[in-house]
């Protein structure tokens, strides 16, 4: 047994090194405990299972190095009750390991092979060993549990698997899990599902398949191992495991891991396999050899890009050598084409399994931003720094939320989570203006294109809109729905929180800023807003707190610890991202301006204190658009600019709606009356300083008020009602700030009085509108419909096979999903190619193609026609959808449905298609199909009239002409239908005007991060509470 | 200011404003509705007819005329079209018509079938479309209509011997229609398994024979409902004098309402009227009959019950004969009123005829008559009956020269009724009449020789 001879060394035949176990000991192998056969032995079974044969296994222990815990590994093996284990230490190492083989296990093999790899060293057994049906790996550091070989075997053969793991813990603490087998990612990145010191409470003690166990102890079919050629010493270290078991996969082999089986890990490996740049390069060389061809197409890209993301961010996070290890990873297989091909060949070769089979056993896509945690972030060590950071954290938060202060805030999120849990777990409707995300490329390709597809077509840059919601989906990795939710039930808490800043100012620190917090996060506002589906209204919700701390620094109403300059740009870029998503966000300043003037003759504020805020305001303003440029030049276009900026809806004739903030649902009874009865209570009560707040506050209630109504006293159209009183919930929560600020360090003091009385009504109807808050939460989705008509009218976007066209929806403006245009009492929007998406949002003014379609729907509700199909048909609009409400379901209809289905009825070129209760959908006969728009001499191209407009055919330029006064001709002289390349030529216009977008808002982040490096050397800090006026 | 003075005063305002503008402001959103009816268009732009009734082949059960009448001041241009199956390449005419006059179109000069559907489209100037059947001595003038509807009903059907009612389904739209038809009868209601979910195909019309799924019946009121698509429904009815009536009548029917008025109606020497009132829903309807006479004479008021599901003929024989009378009915829930006139011996043969219209429910201050004139040496006769039970002053007006013309200047009693005799006012054939009222009035129509006829003028 202490046999040892160099390897270049014939060895000969009988030389138990080169032979250790020969074919002889290949014994029949025993039926599965559940076999038929050893359950009818009866009682012979006892004996008989003492005496059957067993199927022998060959342990391989890797000794490398100096292999500092090789006796317990050898002892452990030893003390194995299973009886056919046959041990072979390969010696990769310089290190004498003979006597100490010898020593602790005498009757185990030794073949020393030269100082190198793992996966080459563990290969040596292909050449050595045969007649074993069994090969178990094991780490020289590693200590099986005695019981291990035995139950690995059992169940690979009860579970006809190819390869076993089993549950490996800690040496020193044996009740911590170190693995129970490995998931991976799309993109080769491995995951566990435990998490690091995660206690063996036997919570992962069912026998399961894993994606790959490692070589801590892996129990391999020595046939397999020897088909697929041992481990891969290109993809060691880091992931030979990974690789051999994705092989292994793909030839339809199982992989499980039996964590019945234990074995403790010292995890005393040598350095290179800890080399975080070597398992980089060798995961993606696994992704590469094992994924398919047709689905490395797009694998291998989406990876890259996910892993520059991924480097981006560690840049960012200052860790520039992770970067660089993910983008080498990259350059290291690029050089090596040539291995790669090879292994590729190979793998590919031996394929039983398909792809898709293959993806169903791993980590789904990274739907989750947990799986982006988990996975793609490299979870070990993330988790690792987040836990400690995470204590620090908790122990911070456990002294403050041990506060009342503490507990109502976390008492607020709790309500807020449980009041949206149906929106995280279930989905969230796509209505109003909540329709869903394309893919990232689908973003990014609107926003690069100089030509703007919304509606009829128009030459107007796309709104930055579509760039953040492309960055969201990039950080929760794809998952549009995800990251529409996030965007949506976040803006409460990110209100709130801004809120809480603001009303620190304002209001004061401690109770006050908390009491704001939480009034702003439960006006109904917000809730209201996700029923009817208005992105804008609560985005606009969560900067807005912000954007006002930022105008009341600037004009100097509150001390500011930065500069102005951060100031500024901090508001500016808040101010950018709420009207990006509602237009009119960007009068918000100009509101507070108002406000300060409206109220600047009970306040006593001069004109050079207006002055001040109206130069904030502007400076915020314009620096807005400036980080929005060139979109805000789109309204400027001819056509619909109301319907563009979003002013669309039916305007609100209530004034106790508007007082009581209630425009839906949610809210409702007394207890919305609690935030104008607050505000009128803390106005009599407050003094001092704090009552000019209140005066100026009350100022921008009344001007939000007005701004409001104007729209039905006017009777035109309206912007969402919900984002018009945004200043208004945050005016009431900074009174009711004020209110508690006043009771605490006056009222209180006092006797009992009208003041103390009014205090006591205000905290009265506020513990109302907190109990609406509370029920509506019960429902778990603030009364959010759980259907829509993206998801019935989803079939439409298979009807793409006969050419491109749009769908027509008439309707009420708050049933209309996207962005309407007003036309009297009804409302229209289109939708390209289905029931439309981001993409369609936000459509610019749109020229003669909007006055075109205005004309079209106005005919069709006058009855002037008859073929309404006919007049909107170049307009390429196939369906004409008239929804009742805003998800399916049973509705009476108002007069305005009622009048547009009558005129529809009297339509000659629509035919009804059945669908769902609660909408009528009409296809127009009248479309032409991409074949007939072809054919006839001329190829009508349904975008309004540009003159970049350019048609080809077959390499020649086609004539270019104006049609039905709006939108493309092109004279092709066939009447046959032809193909025609249409492209616009002024795309390239795009290019610079981005590149001057992306350097004004990297040039704007870079100031105001320089700023705050500067502002960190020398801060002062200011107490924090009113100021004097 | 003080403190609380500042607070008292923006207190004292938020509330006065909250308070001033509940008062002021309504608490909903106007909704601006769209009217839409089967009306002539006022302005210059576009309406559509929809002549369901009619056939275009030698022999066929009715002849079939379009008639167009512009009432405008602009000339219009409309575009017949004929539809005789899905398969079958619709056939189309351009029509213009001047203004002030009226276009005849016979179906059968642009396609012979049996089963023509007509779709008028017409463009310019307000433009009234009506439709004239034709079948032995006999024609049936009526308009066409304007949209389909969901349901529509007809009152003066009978399947006795020698009847032959026939129910029309016109279908231009791209989209297959299904009817259900049931008949309220004397007994109640029929609803015969054939007349049960009849399809109607695109771009088609059929014909039902109401006659054979519920025969031999006196009084058939049908009933049409389209469960699904679109269609519209018009019925004829065919008499061959075993009854004592011969002729042939055409109804456009219409939507049960609680009050229906006939300008029309005359029985002795020849004439005999039946009023037939049918009731489709399951409750007893109260109705009270009331008759104006031309003459000086009174007839007392007629209150009935119509149980439900049920159609009954109102008993006129109190009516002294050969005088001419109106008749106002008034219903505590909505009802299908129909009168069906005949003339016979001894009338002489070309005066001899049926004809049946459904009675108004509805009045209206304009009234287009197309054609004023049915034909050379034709009596036309407008009967004009106030609908709000005031008298009014009204005015025949012709659009077909350089300027209106006022023909007649008349006055509407509060109560009975105006007859404007057209053959003394319209010499010329192929005119059109507006008749303006300052208030609400019905216009009915009848022209003898050849035939009788009666219809609506169409308002607008």
């Amino acid at each position: 047994m202490d046999a040892e001879r160099p390897p270049s060394e014939p060895a000969p035949a009988d030389d138990p090194a080169t032979d250790p176990v020969p074919p002889a000991n290949a014994r029949p192998v025993p039926s599965a405990p559940t076999d038929r056969g050893a359950v009818d032995r009866g009682d012979e079974g006892v004996d008989d299972e003492a005496a059957a044969p067993v199927p022998a296994v060959v342990a391989v222990v890797v000794a490398r190095d100096d292999a500092p815990y090789l006796e317990g590994c050898l002892q452990a093996l030893g003390a194995s009750d299973y009886p056919d284990l046959t041990v072979l230490v390969i010696a990769a190492t310089d290190a004498e390991l003979t006597p100490r083989v010898a020593t602790a296990l005498p009757g185990a093999f030794v073949r020393s092979v030269p100082p190198g790899g793992m996966a080459a060293a563990a290969n040596e057994v292909l050449g050595t060993v045969a007649g074993a049906p069994f090969l178990l790996f094991v780490h020289s550091d590693t200590v099986c549990d005695p019981r291990a070989v035995r139950l690995l075997v059992e169940e690979a053969y009860r579970s006809n698997a190819a390869i076993v793991g089993p549950k490996v813990v800690d040496v020193e603490r044996s009740e911590i899990l170190r693995e129970v087998g490995w998931s991976v990612d799309r993109f080769g990145t491995p995951h566990s599902e435990i998490e690091r010191d995660e206690l063996d409470q036997e919570q992962h003690d069912a026998v399961r398949d894993v994606f790959f166990v490692t070589d801590v102890c892996m129990l391999v079919r020595a046939d397999l191992f020897g088909e697929l050629g041992g481990f891969d010493p290109d993809c060691d270290p880091g992931a030979r495991e990974l690789d051999l078991c994705w092989r292994a996969r793909l030839a339809a082999a199982r992989v499980i891991v039996a964590p019945e089986a234990r074995v403790a890990h010292h995890e005393a490996d040598g350095p290179e396999e800890q080399d975080r740049r070597l398992a980089t390069r060798h995961r993606v060389r696994a992704l590469l050899t094992n994924t398919s061809g047709v689905r490395l197409l797009w694998i291998a890209p989406v990876a890259f890009i996910v892993h520059c993301l991924e480097a981006v961010l560690f840049i960012f996070r200052r860790q520039p050598k992770r970067s660089g290890e993910l983008m080498g990873a990259w350059m290291w297989n690029l050089g090596r084409l040539s291995s790669l091909t090879t292994a590729r060949r190979r793998t590919q070769g031996a394929r039983v399994v398909p792809d898709r089979e293959i993806h169903a056993l791993q980590f789904r896509g990274s739907v989750r931003m947990s799986a982006y945690v988990t996975t793609s972030l490299h979870a070990e060590d993330r988790v690792r720094t987040w836990s400690r950071r995470g204590r620090t954290v908790a122990e911070t938060a456990n002294t403050k939320f041990r506060s009342t202060r503490g507990l109502v805030l976390v008492a607020f999120l709790v309500l807020v989570l449980i009041g949206t849990r149906d929106l995280f777990l279930g989905r969230l409707a796509t209505v109003g203006q909540f329709a869903p995300w394309p893919g990232v490329g689908d973003l990014l390709r609107a926003f690069t294109s100089e030509w703007r597809y919304a509606d009829l077509g128009a030459h107007a840059p796309a709104p930055p809109m579509l760039v953040l919601a492309a960055v969201l989906r990039i950080v929760t990795l794809g998952s549009g729905g995800f990251a529409r939710t996030l965007l949506v039930v976040g803006a409460v808490p990110v209100g709130a929180f801004g809120a809480q800043r603001v009303g620190r100012r304002i209001a004061g620190p401690g109770w006050p800023s908390t009491a704001v917090a939480v009034v702003y996060g439960i006006v109904p506002l917000t809730r209201n807003a996700v029923v009817a589906g208005r992105l804008g209204a609560l985005v606009f919700f969560a900067v807005a707190p912000f954007v006002l701390l930022a105008i009341t620094q600037l004009g100097g109403l509150v001390p500011s610890r930065r500069p102005a300059a951060r100031v500024a740009i901090g508001g500016a870029l808040a101010l950018a991202v709420a009207t990006a998503f509602w237009p009119l966000a960007v009068a918000f300043p100009l509101v507070v301006v108002l406000a300060a003037a409206v109220a600047a003759p009970l306040t006593g504020d001069s004109l050079a204190q207006l002055v001040r805020i109206a130069r904030g305001s502007v400076i915020v303003v314009g620096v807005g658009l400036l980080a929005l440029f060139p979109w805000p030049l789109a309204i400027l276009g001819a056509g619909d600019r109301l319907g563009a900026l979003g002013i669309g809806f039916a305007p609100i004739g209530s004034v106790g709606a508007v007082a009581r903030l209630v425009t839906g649902p949610n809210g409702g009874g007394i207890g919305s009356w609690a935030f104008v009865v607050t505000g009128l209570a803390v106005t009599l009560v407050a003094s001092g300083d704090r009552a000019v707040w209140c005066v100026r506050l009350w100022g921008m209630v009344l001007v939000a008020w007005v701004l409001t109504l104007l729209p039905n006293w006017l009777d035109t159209a309206s912007p969402a009602v919900e984002a018009m009183l945004v200043p208004v919930a945050l005016a009431f929560a900074l009174m009711a700030g004020i209110g508690v600020a006043t009771f605490l360090d006056e009222v209180r003091r006092h006797g009992l009085g009208w003041r103390q009385a009014l205090s006591v009504v205000a905290a009265v109807t506020l513990t109302f509108a907190a109990l609406g808050f509370v029920g509506d939460a019960v429902g778990g989705r603030w009364h959010q419909p759980t259907g829509d008509w993206n998801d019935t009218l989803s079939w439409t976007r298979l009807q793409q096979d006969r050419g491109p066209f749009r769908i027509l929806w008439l309707g009420r403006a708050d049933v209309v999903p996207g962005s309407p245009h007003r036309l009297g009492a009804d409302a229209f929007a289109l939708t390209n190619d289905g029931p439309g998406d981001l993409v369609d949002q936000l459509p610019p003014p749109g020229g003669a193609g909007t006055a075109a379609i205005t004309a079209a729907v106005a005919r069709l509700h006058a009855v002037a026609t008859t073929r309404f199909g006919g007049l909107v048909g170049p307009m390429d609009v196939r369906y004409i959808a008239v929804p009742a409400r805003p998800d399916p379901g049973p509705a009476a209809g108002t007069a305005v449905e009622r009048n547009l289905v009558g005129a529809l009825s009297q339509q000659l070129d629509l035919r009804q298609v059945d669908v769902v209760e609660g909408i009528r959908v009409y296809e127009n006969t009248a479309w032409l199909p991409a074949a007939v728009a072809s054919a006839g001499g001329s190829y009508l191209w349904s975008q309004q009239y540009s003159g970049s407009w350019h048609g080809e055919r077959a390499g020649h330029t086609l004539v270019h002409r104006r049609a039905f006064g709006w939108t493309n001709r092109f004279v092709t002289g066939s009447k046959a239908p032809v193909s025609v390349a249409v492209t616009f030529d002024q795309q390239w216009w795009r290019w610079p005007l981005l590149l001057m977008e992306i350097l004004i808002v990297a040039g704007l982040v870079r100031r105001a991060r320089r700023r705050r490096r500067r502002d960190r050397q020398a801060r002062v800090d200011l107490d924090a509470g009113p100021v004097s006026v | 200011m003080s403190v609380l003075r500042r607070a008292g005063f923006v207190v004292g305002i938020v509330i006065a404003l909250i308070v001033a503008a509940v008062v002021t402001t309504t608490g909903t959103p106007r909704d601006r509705a769209v009217a839409t009816g089967p009306r002539v268009s006022a302005t210059a732009g576009s309406s559509t007819w929809y002549c369901a009734e009619g056939t275009s082949i030698p022999n066929g059960r009715a002849d079939e005329e379009i008639v167009l009448g512009n009432v405008g001041r602009t000339k219009s241009v409309a575009v017949v079209t004929v539809f005789s199956g899905s398969d079958v390449k619709p056939v189309r005419r351009t029509v213009p018509v001047a203004a002030g006059a009226v276009a005849r179109v016979k179906v059968s000069d642009l396609l012979a079938a049996a089963e023509p559907g007509v779709l008028v489209e017409v463009r310019g100037g307000p433009t009234a479309v009506e439709h004239q059947i034709q079948r032995g001595t006999d024609l049936a003038l009526g308009p066409c209509a304007r949209e389909p509807v969901r349901r529509v009903s007809f009152a003066g059907g009978s399947t006795m011997k020698g009847a032959e009612l026939w129910l029309a389904l016109f279908n231009p739209f791209p989209d297959d229609a299904i009817v259900d038809v049931r008949g309220i009868t004397g007994d109640g209601i029929r609803s015969p398994g054939v007349l049960q979910g009849v399809v109607v195909p695109r771009f088609s019309r059929i014909s039902v024979p109401v006659h054979d799924a519920i025969p031999r019946t006196d009084l058939v009121a049908v009933e049409m409902t389209v469960r699904r698509g679109r269609a519209v429904g018009e019925q004829s009815l065919a008499l061959d004098g075993t009854d004592g009536r011969q002729g042939l009548a055409l109804s456009e029917g219409g939507t049960a309402a609680r009050r229906w008025a006939f300008p029309i109606a005359l029985t002795g020497s020849g004439h005999q009227e039946r009023l037939v009132l049918a009731n489709g829903s399951n409750r007893d309807v109260r109705v009270t009959v009331r008759f104006a006479l031309d003459a000086a004479a009174a007839v007392e008021p007629e209150t009935l019950i119509l149980p439900g599901t049920t159609a009954l003929a109102v008993d006129t024989s109190r009516v002294p004969p050969d005088v001419g009378f109106s008749v106002v009915i008034r219903a505590d829930a909505p009802i299908v009123a129909e009168m069906v006139g005949a003339s016979g011996a001894p009338q002489p043969v070309e005066a001899r005829g049926l004809a049946s219209d459904l009675g108004f429910s509805d009045g209206a201050q304009r009234w287009a008559v197309v054609p004023a004139r049915l034909a050379a040496g034709s009596t036309d006769t407008l009967a004009i009956v106030s609908m709000d039970g005031r008298a009014h002053r009204l005015q025949l007006v012709r659009t077909d020269g350089k300027r209106p013309r006022v023909v007649a200047r008349v006055k509407v009693p509060a109560s009975g009724r105006q007859l404007v005799d057209l053959a003394k006012l319209v010499p010329s054939v192929n005119v059109a009449l507006t008749v303006q009222a300052d208030g609400a009035v019905v216009v009915e129509r009848e022209s003898t020789r050849p035939g009788v006829t009666r219809s609506h003028a169409i308002p607008g």
